[in-house]
């Protein structure tokens, strides 16, 4: 029993390591470059080369901006082609499940994209601190995001606040990145099929729409808050918050969570069921 | 000899286009199979839901007592009919590929090949002509130590020299005792080396016998193949 679930962890971590591989060939090029910008930036500041400074937070801004967008294009691109192209003979006939095949993509494409949001609100903070200097302003920039939380009585509230949005971004980034796979893997069964492009974007609108509806309704009936309190005190609330302090309100990301397992098991069902590669 | 491959009652439809109906046979190992039949009769669909390819079909299909599924994609070595390398890989990477999933693969004897084939290490598939591409994925099947080998149309689109190779390095790299199934309608090419034979036909099974009884009649498989399939070609 153990060997066996020793072997579907072994693949599970070959499937990881060739996904990533074959990410690594694109993506980091483009995060060299940032790094490249970035280093004339600062040259261009130290050596006091306005032109080199200049170009350096342009391409840096574009580029970083750009990740975004080249992460989110690879989430689709590899996932469409590995799986649905004719590299799908070569992907379904490894010895895995198709549960293996669609956690591998989520994990290694989530975290790309990941990455490329925190690259890019990282890369604008840099500058922003490098402007607000310059145009005269001594900053303390931890004071500066501290004076943030003053209204905060705890440490421990800071802390419950900073991960309650942490996990917010990662939760929204993984439940994109799952609807996404649902709607490629559906625009391919054979009904679908012929116009699967089409589909892929109607169908992944529509679960985004049916997914904000459902949030809607229930934050308004089934409404789950963590209070942050005034006393220092957490406390849930149902409903309507009625307990004094930050409603940090949970129903969304529950119900976000919930439906990425929905739509990940679902996926993998049409994968294993009702795809037929051409 | 033992049972590798069972099917039974095996239906399968594209929507209202039935391409296999009420399939039933098994096949013992150790054996070289021909998997005949016509261009659209069927062999395909057959191959990939024996490979696990497709799922959604209705009656009994079982490879080593197995139901397709991941564990039967470890003993099975498939040659698909297309060309399904990834566009960023090289040879060598295609080869390492393969050997981080399957443990029966020989990855020496694969690098090997690569230089016996003469196909460059480092090009990338995508920039390989037709003919090293299909060596490179001759090479990525044959040098698993494979219970079954499952080839769909091996020799499909290349020239007769070609075939030969093909054909002979399949047999040579084939372990013994290993059970290999070729589907192809190029039967004069391959009917020297087969052991049986399994005839598909509008989505049916219309005969399987061995070599050894068919040509005993004094008729080769691809005379015996020409008259089951006559009708279909008749004015």
């Amino acid at each position: 029993m153990t060997g066996n679930s020793d072997k579907v962890k072994g693949k599970m971590l070959k499937l990881l390591k060739n996904d990533f591989l074959a990410s690594a060939r694109v993506i980091p090029l483009f995060y060299l470059i940032e790094i490249a910008a970035l280093c004339a930036f600062f040259i261009g500041r130290y050596a006091e080369k306005p032109k080199i400074l200049t170009a350096g937070v342009i391409v840096s801004v574009i580029v970083s901006f750009l990740l975004v967008f080249v992460s989110l294009f690879f989430v689709i691109y590899d996932y469409q082609k590995s799986l649905f192209g004719q590299q799908g003979y070569l992907s379904f006939t490894l010895p895995v499940n198709s549960k293996q095949l669609l956690g591998s993509k989520v994990i290694v494409y989530g975290m790309w994209m990941v990455v490329s949001f925190v690259n890019f609100v990282l890369v604008l903070d840099i500058l922003a601190v490098y402007i607000q200097k310059e145009y005269g302003e001594t900053i303390d920039t931890a004071s500066s995001l501290l004076s943030a939380f003053a209204n905060f009585p705890s440490k421990a509230q800071i802390v419950t606040y900073a991960i309650y949005y942490i996990l917010e971004f990662f939760t929204i980034i993984l439940s994109c990145t799952i609807i996404v796979y649902f709607a490629i893997a559906l625009s391919h069964i054979r009904q679908f099929q012929k116009t699967n492009i089409i589909w892929a974007v109607i169908i992944s609108a529509a679960a985004i729409i049916i997914g904000l509806v459902c949030i809607y309704y229930l934050e308004k009936f089934f409404g789950v808050y963590l209070v942050l309190g005034d006393d220092k005190s957490f406390t849930f609330d149902f409903g309507d918050p009625t307990s004094q302090g930050m409603q940090l309100t949970l129903m969304p990301y529950l119900f976000m969570i919930i439906q990425d397992i929905i739509y990940f098991f679902v996926t993998a069902h049409i994968m294993h069921k009702r795809i037929n590669i051409k | 000899m033992s049972e590798i491959i069972k099917i039974n009652g095996l239906t399968k439809s594209y929507g209202s286009n039935r391409v296999l109906n009420n399939v039933s046979f098994s096949l013992e190992d150790g054996q070289i199979i021909g998997l005949l039949g016509p261009n659209g009769s069927g062999k395909t669909s057959l191959i990939k839901i024996l490979t696990g390819l497709i799922n959604d079909y209705s009656g009994e299909v079982l490879v080593d007592g197995l139901k397709p599924g991941a564990k039967t994609k470890s003993m099975v070595a498939y040659l698909p009919e297309k060309t399904y390398l990834a566009s960023w890989m090289t040879a060598d990477d295609a080869v390492k590929y393969i050997a981080d999933f399957y443990d029966d693969f020989d990855l020496d004897k694969a690098m090997k090949m690569l230089d016996t084939f003469q196909l460059p290490h480092k090009q990338k598939a995508r920039t390989m002509s037709k003919g090293q591409q299909e060596k490179l994925q001759l090479i990525l099947v044959m040098c698993r130590n494979a219970k079954i080998y499952i080839l769909d149309e091996p020799m499909g689109g290349v020239d007769p020299a070609a075939r030969d190779f093909i054909l002979a390095s399949i047999i040579k790299n084939r372990p013994e005792g290993s059970t290999l199934m070729m589907s192809t309608h190029l039967i004069h090419d391959i009917e020297g080396v087969l052991d049986s034979i399994v005839m598909i036909g509008r989505g049916k099974l219309l005969m399987q016998d061995t070599v050894a009884h068919l040509t005993s009649t004094g008729k080769t498989v691809n005379e015996v193949f020409k008259e089951v399939f006559a009708s279909d070609w008749q004015f």
